[in-house]
This record gives structure tokens, C-alpha cells and sequence, in this order.
């Protein structure tokens, strides 16, 4: 039936022993063999002819006998309503959640990325041994080493994120952009859609002011204008001149909606030799031929040829070289494989439980089936008439499943996390209609196969011919509990998976930050253009300071030079060493440096552990002074009072002794997850640099104040934008969405499961409980109570219920250890997410079972026994 | 040498009587299992000559007739140790056989008596 090869073969074969059974008889009435033979084939008349002749009957008679299959089936269903609704619903939840969470994938992860050659692409980044980081930024100094002395790369490019503020006709705005170094595009042997790349000449000292868009921004804020090139931006007062655009789904770090613009990385001579501080993202092209191996043994020889050279910066500095899509994907792949992993358990639920249905509609069309196969039907062919059934189902599935994905693509693609890349290439479309297709293929196999079987079971018709239908199989019935079993223990392992996901995120968001967050407007801006040196700086935010204070409503105003959870807009880590601690030149520890003005602590309502807080007297000319964080205090003075000593911090400029004048509780500063850093707080006073947060405590909504924020900025200098102006909610919540995003969908995908696996349940059991309302007749009739009765029913499916519940719970004590990465604050066998998601389980499964063991209380005895 | 019939009837693929085709296979096969050759000789000779099978329409019909379900199929031995494939009736043949052999003689009745009729 199958396989065109092996009925060609055997097609081949029979005309052949037709052909010798005809030249055998011409031969023995006394042909010679090879007369016989020609004339035996002349009288076939064309052996091929035959053949091609056979192959058009058997194809018309397979096409014929789908034909016949497909309009008997979409009959059947037809008159079974509710269990087509019921399927088709079940499936395209299923398929549906599959193909949105697929064209996530393939958009983020699958689809080939924008450059060519990408095999040759890769990411480098510098490989801390000592501090076991293996994917750090990359220093300047190293970079510039690495590109003169490789010889395995055709080309290495940097790249460096950079904001910059467009002033455009509604007021300033930042504006994400890469400064890229000059032979960034041709590493990655781009060519623009519009205008030009860049030319040597946009590097030299002094150019530099050109820019090129991405195609989205080009779309989004030009309108596609084709005459854009030429164009002169305000670049915050610089006028900068669009050159070109590039092409759609030229994304390379980040997604598209963070990075609009590429700009000129003009290297000076001071910052190609700076090795200590690292923050470039670094692109390689190896030459043909050169592996990614022998890449990293090239680079990793320079590597240690700069370990010997420069020991206090590059000791310990190794490189690792990855592919440029793992580089670009970074740990968004773990999530949304997760994710994918999450949904494909929806979707066997889902196929259980119409794999169950169907098998509770195999059992009554027994007669159907019975009747069929006494006119002559083949077990293969009632199969295959079940199967197509299921394929219909299937089939229709997908379409509504498609459909949802539309919908449900379009709720990720707002859910997403700004640091999902590539979120802009995530769309169902061609490749997600074949990954549908796919899907509904082997959805049909999966739950058509084993109804398919049992209607093609002799056995199992002989046992219904006869008409009874007492406790139906006993096979049947065992099956259609497995089946129950099986669902009960993937829905438990998704459960086990959102809780433990679901006490991570709370707990993520309820930890002590040390802060308040609640009624904070922030706004950066950036002063130095305006005020070059460090008194007019430091007089510039005790002026702001006493200004911003005055505004009406404000309860505190301040200024700090690193926001929690807002990744740096100046340098925020510095060197230090504890005066009487000596260390060796290179080896000083360093901690994140935090300036603030004594109202950023009023503001934030920061809790002091012990000493003070900064006043206005710590300036200039009052004595060095710093506050430090409980962290930082456990582990440089454990067990000791750090009041009173004394720190040389190296913070723009060389090292300034300072005592230690407070202790204040620990703040996250790069993440709410990972763990407080030692963290050092100077007065802006001391140490006034020049990129700022202004922070206001108000009293009411605080988006309300950013007027009043920018009005009293402009009264002190009208020039200098204020950018990125939210509120410190904002910020958290936006720290938080990643984990959001995952919990959401996992959490929806739980749920899903929680509601197909007690539906599941009810059917399986309302269902043989139908079946044996005879029985139940007679029990009663015997003098069985309801409460017997309830008892039966409610224990045949609590068994399953509890089967299923026990493999889960072992299967998910398996499986969480994946999701031990996400977890935080709770290990992967949290006892109260086991015993919460188990008792959940458990009474919801009762509930299923108990409605329709109500029912079979109600069964009159006398009625039950007349029926059937 | 085969005796070449004034009367035979090359049946062919279009013929009107592909239906009558169906009904000799089925016919031959009521005494066992046959190849596709003793098929064709056996139609010959209860037809006594009056129809002669080509491949061309033979195997087609057969395994049309197979896929239908009323014939089963399995290669052996021929008499004459060759290697063949042999046909046999399935249940669902046997009553294809019964319907079309009805059929076959209400067609014949009607024919007659149209044609005595006029």
C-alpha cells in the first residue's frame, strides 16, 4: 500500500514470470527460446506500456479510496457534534499554543541571521579565569592586540552601545545606537538598502557626524521616506547627516527597538591601549577554511603572549569564541526552549485527552464497525477509516490552532522583555504553517493510533457484538485509566514547573531592596559638556539640589550617579584598598562606586545599619568620606565595626583616602536576582562626575512631576536634555519582565494543561459511569447506598488521579532541575510547591469525579435494568 | 501455437465490457488460486477463445480488483518452478462474484428480451 518502490518491484517481478510463462509455453509447442521469447514479448505488447498502465489504476483507486475515506469521515463527525466541537477545541489549544511559541523560536533562535556566511561569524569575548566569567565585554587595549595579531581572522570589528539624544520636533529623546569601529559592516559583509555604509573618511578625528538607521527606524520614524539619506538630524545640538539604511532584519545585538542608529566609533590613541576596564562587544570573521576551534587557539595564544606583557591587567584574560547567533541570542534561548518544551506537554495533553474521546466513540460505533467488516471490510481498513477521522479533527485543529497562534504571537511579541532579541523576526508565517502541518500530522498519529487499533481489534468487536454493555472491556477500560494517568502526570510536572517559577518571581519581587521604590521620578542627564570642571559640576548639582527641593509636593530631591537596575550611564565600579590591608599593584579588590547627594538617601528612604548618612558639610572641604554597604562591611571587616576606618577609592582619578562614616543596607544594583555587590557610596560633593540621575519623592503620582523636574532643570541650564524620565516602579517593573514573560506563559501553559487533564478526567469518568449504570441499577436494587455508589465511581478515578499524580510528581522532580538557572529562592523540590500543586491535583480531580458519581446516585434501578 | 479465433474479442482498458472482464477474473478464480497467465488461458478457454486477455488490460483489472479488496495476492511456484504471482478470491470477491453474476443475468434477460421484442 506504501511506498511506490516495493509495488514497482513486485510489479516488475509478476510481468517478468509472465513474460517466461509465456515463452515456456511457446517453447514447448516447439518454438525455439529465443523466437519464443520475442514473440512472448510482442504479445505482452510492451512490458512498460503495462506497467505505467497498472501504476494509473492502483494511484486512481488510493486516490479513490481517500476520497471515499475523507467524505465518510467528515459524514461521521457531522453527526457527532459535540465530540467534533469538543476535539477540534482541545486541538487547537493545543496546536495553536505550539506554532505561537514555535514562531517564537524560529524567529528568535531558527531563522538564519541577516549577514552571510554566518557560519564564518563569531562572537569574541574575553574569558576571565580568574573570576570564571567566560563571556565578559572586551578591553579596548585587548581588542586592538587581537586584530593585529591574528592571523585567523579575515576581519574583527567592535561595537559599543551608546545612546545618543535626538532632538527632534516633540522635545528630546534617547536614541539606542552602536558605535561601531570602521570595518564593522564589512565583518559582517553587509550592504545598505539606501545610501552607503561607512567610508574610512567617517573615522577620521574630528568627522564622525553621520549616522545610519536601521530599517525599522527608518520605517517607523521616517515613514520609509526614500529621500531620507542626506537628511540632517540634531543630535543633541551636534547636526548629524543620515548617510544610509540598512537592510530589514539587520539585527545585531539586542532587537531592532532598542538599537534605531549605528554611529562612527572614532578610537583615540588613549583608549586603544586602556586594558583594565572592558566594555567593547567584539565580531570576528574567520577565514575560510579556519574553524572556530583553531580560531580560539590563535586568539588564546595571544592571549598568554599578553599575560606575560602586561600582567597587572591581562593576568587571567583569556578569550572565548562563540558563534555569532549564540552570541546574539545569548540566555533568551534557554527561556524559550524551556517554553517550547512547556507547550509540547500541553499539546500531548491535549492529544490524550481526543485520543480518550475518540476511544469512548471507537467503543460505541462497535456495531458500526462490526456491520462494515461483515461486508467485507479489512481490520487495515477500518483502521485507516478511524485514522482519517482523526486526521480531520486533526486538521481542523491546526486551522483554529493557527488562527490562535496569530493572536497569540502578537500577546508575546507585547509581552517579550526588551532583551528578547530578534523579537521583530518572530511572525507565523510560512515555516510555522509547515511546523503546523507537521504537528497535525504526527497529533493524528498520536491520538488516532491507539483508537485506530482498537477498532481494528477483532477481539475488542467480538466482546461488543454481543451486545453487552455492562462494564465494557475490561482491557478498554484499564486503557482509557492510563490514558487519564498519563495527562494527570504531564499537567503535574507543568504545575510543579509555573509554581516553582511563580515563587521565584514573588520572591524576586518581594526581597528586601534595601530601598523604596514607590512614589520615585527619575530623570539622567548628562552635564559635562556644560560644566568641564569639577567645581562647576559640583556647584552645578548643590544648585539643582536646593532647586528641585523647592518644588511643590516634592517631599525629597536628590541626585545619585547609578540607579539600581539601570545599567550604568557612567562608571559605577572602582578600585580600592582598605588602609593597613596592603595588596600587591593590580591585585586591589573593586566595588560598585555609587556618588550621590545626601537627599538621593532621603529619597530612596535607604536604611542605615549604623553611623550616618551624607549631610551637606561633606563637600570639598570637609574630610573624604564614604558610606559602605552591609556587604561590603561583612567582607572586608567581618565581625568588626567598620566606623571610623579608613578606604583609599580610586574613582575617576587616582585613589583619595576616605573614612567610613555609615553602614547601609545592601541594594541590587544590576539585578534583582543576583546577589548585592559591595557597594561604596561617595558624596557627589567629593566626587562630582558628570553623567546624573535626578531622583524626586513626591507626594502623589509621580509622573505627575516631570514637568516640574524639567522646568526646574531649565531654569538652572535650558540646554541640557533631560532623557529617559520614569518612575523607579517603572524601572523594577521592567527589570522584572523577563521573568514575567516566562512565568506568564509558562504559567498559562500550566493552567491549560490543569483544565485539558480534569477534563480529561470528568470524561473518562462520566463516561464508565454511563456504561455501568446497569450495574449500578442492580447494586442498588441489592441495597447498595448512594454513598456506595459515589464511593465506586470517585475511587476508579482517583486511582488514575493518583497514579498519574505519584509519576508526575517524579517526572517533575526530573525535570525542574532544568529550570534550576530561573529559579530564586526556592530549590527545584520545594516542598510547598509539591504539596500545593498535588493537593490542586487532587481536588480538582475529586470535583471531576464527584459530578458524575452524583448522577449514578440518581440512577432508578427499575429504569437502568430496562435499558438495553 | 496459439489458435487464433475469428470471434475473439480483444477486451481492452475502454471497452464497454471492462465490467464483464471483472466478472471473468472472478469467474476463473472460483476454482482456485491461479498467475496471471493461467488467468488469461483459463478465460480462453471457457470462453472458448471468444475472449482473449492482453497484459495491457490483464493486470490492470487485477490489481484494480486487488485494491478493491476482492482479490488477494502471493508470489510462488508456477508448475513449471517459475517464479509467479497467484491470485485468490477474498470473501468480499466471492460476494462481489454473486452480485455481478445477478447483475449480469438481469442484463442478459433485459437484452433478450429487448431484442426479441423489437
Amino acid at each position: 500500500m506504501f511506498g511506490r518502490g516495493k509495488a514497482d518491484r513486485e510489479l516488475d517481478r509478476e510481468l517478468r514470470a509472465y513474460v517466461d510463462l509465456i515463452t515456456d509455453e511457446k517453447v514447448r509447442a516447439g518454438m525455439s527460446p529465443d523466437r519464443a521469447r520475442r514473440e512472448a514479448l510482442i504479445e505482452v505488447g510492451g512490458v512498460e506500456q503495462v506497467k505505467e498502465q497498472v501504476r494509473d489504476v492502483r494511484f486512481g483507486a488510493m486516490l479513490d479510496t481517500i476520497m471515499q475515506d475523507l467524505r465518510y469521515a467528515a459524514r461521521t463527525l457531522r453527526n457527532a457534534p459535540g465530540f467534533t466541537v469538543a476535539a477540534v477545541l482541545t486541538l487547537a489549544i493545543g496546536i495553536g499554543a505550539n506554532t505561537a511559541i514555535f514562531s517564537a523560536v524560529d524567529g528568535v533562535l531558527l531563522k538564519p541571521l541577516a549577514f552571510s556566511r554566518t557560519e564564518q561569524l563569531v562572537t569574541l569575548y574575553q574569558n576571565d579565569r580568574r573570576k570564571g566569567i567566560d563571556r565578559d565585554d572586551v578591553a579596548p587595549g585587548n581588542f586592538a592586540e587581537w586584530r593585529e595579531r591574528s592571523s585567523a581572522f579575515s576581519g574583527m570589528a567592535a561595537a559599543e552601545p551608546f545612546g545618543l539624544v535626538y532632538s527632534g520636533p516633540d522635545g528630546e529623546e534617547r536614541v539606542g545606537n552602536w558605535n561601531v569601529t570602521q570595518d564593522f559592516f564589512s565583518v559582517l559583509d553587509a550592504s545598505p538598502v539606501l545610501g552607503r555604509l561607512f567610508q574610512p573618511d567617517d573615522f577620521a578625528p574630528g568627522r564622525g557626524n553621520v549616522l545610519i538607521l536601521t530599517y525599522d527606524s527608518w520605517r517607523s520614524r521616517f515613514g520609509g521616506d526614500p529621500k531620507v539619506v542626506g537628511r540632517t538630524l540634531n543630535m543633541r545640538g551636534t547636526p548629524t547627516v543620515i548617510i544610509g539604511v540598512l537592510p530589514r532584519n539587520f539585527a545585531y545585538l539586542g532587537n531592532l527597538k532598542r538599537y534605531e542608529v549605528y554611529s562612527p566609533k572614532v578610537l583615540d590613541t588613549a583608549e586603544v591601549k586602556l586594558r583594565s576596564s572592558s566594555w567593547y562587544n567584539v565580531v570576528g570573521r574567520l577565514r575560510p577554511g579556519v574553524t572556530i576551534a583553531q580560531g580560539a587557539a590563535d586568539l588564546n595564544r595571544i592571549a598568554a603572549q599578553l599575560e606575560q606583557e602586561y600582567p597587572t591587567t591581562n593576568t587571567g584574560i583569556y578569550v572565548s569564541v562563540v558563534p555569532l547567533r549564540d552570541g546574539i541570542v545569548g540566555d533568551a534561548a534557554r527561556g524559550l526552549l524551556l517554553l517550547l518544551g512547556a507547550v509540547g506537554f500541553v499539546l500531548l495533553i491535549a492529544c490524550t485527552n481526543v485520543a480518550n474521546l475518540t476511544l469512548a466513540r471507537t467503543a460505541r460505533r462497535s456495531r458500526e464497525f462490526a456491520v462494515r467488516v461483515a461486508l467485507g471490510a479489512g481490520p487495515r481498513r477500518i483502521a485507516r477509516q478511524v485514522l482519517t477521522e482523526s486526521f480531520l479533527v486533526a486538521a481542523a485543529g491546526g486551522a483554529a490552532g493557527t488562527a490562535l497562534a496569530h493572536w497569540g504571537v502578537g500577546s508575546i511579541r507585547a509581552l517579550s522583555p526588551a532583551s528578547l532579541p530578534r523579537i521583530d523576526e518572530m511572525h507565523v508565517d510560512a515555516r510555522a504553517l509547515f511546523f503546523t502541518m507537521c504537528i497535525v500530522a504526527l497529533t493524528t498519529l498520536v491520538f488516532g493510533m491507539l483508537p485506530a487499533l482498537r477498532a481494528a481489534d477483532p477481539d475488542s468487536r467480538d466482546e461488543l457484538k454481543a451486545g453487552a454493555r455492562t462494564a465494557g472491556s475490561g482491557i478498554q477500560r484499564r486503557l482509557r485509566g492510563l490514558l487519564v494517568s498519563v495527562e494527570v502526570a504531564l499537567a503535574v510536572v507543568l504545575l510543579v514547573g509555573a509554581g516553582l517559577l511563580m515563587r521565584s518571581f514573588l520572591a524576586v519581587a518581594t526581597l528586601d531592596r534595601g530601598y523604596r521604590s514607590d512614589h520615585v521620578l527619575n530623570g539622567t542627564m548628562f552635564i559635562w559638556q556644560w560644566n568641564q570642571t569639577w567645581s562647576s559640576r559640583r556647584n552645578f548639582v548643590v544648585r539643582l539640589d536646593e532647586r528641585l527641593a523647592r518644588i511643590p509636593g516634592i517631599q525629597a530631591a536628590g541626585v545619585t550617579t547609578s540607579l539600581p537596575l539601570s545599567g550604568a550611564i557612567g562608571a559605577d565600579e572602582g578600585k580600592f584598598t582598605v588602609v593597613g590591608q596592603p595588596v600587591a599593584r593590580g591585585e586591589e579588590p573593586s566595588a560598585h562606586v555609587t556618588a550621590l547627594t545626601p537627599g538621593a538617601f532621603d529619597v530612596l528612604r535607604m536604611k542605615l545599619r549604623s553611623g550616618r548618612f551624607f549631610t551637606t558639610r561633606d563637600d570639598s572641604s570637609g574630610t573624604s568620606v564614604a558610606i559602605i554597604s552591609e556587604t561590603m562591611a561583612r567582607r572586608y571587616w567581618p565581625g568588626t565595626d567598620p566606623l571610623g576606618r579608613r578606604l583609599a577609592v580610586a574613582f575617576y582619578g587616582a585613589p583619595i583616602e576616605r573614612e567610613v562614616v555609615g553602614v547601609v543596607a545592601d541594594i541590587r544594583q544590576s539585578a534583582l536576582d543576583a546577589p548585592p555587590e559591595p557597594t561604596i557610596y561617595l558624596p557627589h560633593a567629593q566626587a562630582p562626575t558628570g553623567g546624573i540621575t535626578v531622583l524626586l519623592r513626591t507626594t502623589g503620582e509621580p509622573r505627575l512631576y516631570a514637568r516640574d523636574m524639567k522646568r526646574a532643570i531649565a531654569e538652572l541650564n535650558s540646554q541640557i536634555p533631560v532623557t529617559g524620565i520614569t518612575t523607579l516602579e517603572e524601572v523594577i517593573a521592567d527589570s522584572l519582565k523577563a521573568r514575567r514573560f516566562t512565568l506568564l506563559l509558562f504559567g498559562c501553559f500550566a493552567v491549560a494543561a490543569l483544565l485539558l487533564a480534569v477534563i480529561g478526567v470528568y470524561g473518562v469518568i462520566s463516561h464508565a459511569t454511563t456504561e455501568r449504570y446497569k450495574e449500578f441499577g442492580v447494586r442498588i436494587a441489592l441495597g447498595a447506598q448512594r454513598r456506595d455508589i459515589v464511593r465506586l465511581v470517585v475511587g476508579q478515578g482517583l486511582m488514575s488521579t493518583l497514579i498519574g499524580l505519584t509519576l508526575g510528581m517524579l517526572g517533575a522532580a526530573t525535570l525542574t532541575t532544568l529550570l534550576r538557572g530561573m529559579l530564586f529562592g526556592v530549590t527545584p523540590f520545594d516542598a510547598i510547591t509539591f504539596v500545593s500543586v498535588g493537593s490542586i491535583m487532587l481536588l480538582t480531580a475529586l470535583i471531576a469525579c464527584y459530578i458524575p458519581a452524583r448522577r449514578a446516585t440518581t440512577v432508578h434501578p427499575v429504569i437502568a435494568l430496562r435499558t438495553s | 501455437m496459439i489458435v487464433s479465433n475469428v470471434y475473439w474479442i480483444e477486451m481492452t482498458q475502454t471497452n464497454l465490457l471492462q465490467g464483464t472482464l471483472d466478472l471473468l477474473i472472478l469467474k476463473t478464480l472460483t476454482l482456485g488460486e491461479l498467475h496471471g497467465l493461467g488467468i488469461a488461458r483459463r478465460i480462453e478457454q471457457i470462453t472458448k477463445g471468444t475472449f482473449q486477455v492482453k497484459a495491457g488490460s490483464l493486470f490492470p483489472a487485477l490489481h484494480r480488483m486487488e485494491q478493491a479488496g476482492w482479490l488477494t495476492s502471493a508470489f510462488g511456484k508456477s508448475e513449471n518452478k517459475r517464479d509467479a504471482k497467484y491470485y485468490k478470491l477474498t470473501k468480499k470477491g466471492w460476494r462481489q462474484l454473486e452480485e455481478e453474476t445477478e447483475e449480469w443475468s438481469r442484463i442478459v434477460q433485459a437484452m433478450a428480451l429487448a431484442l426479441r421484442t423489437s
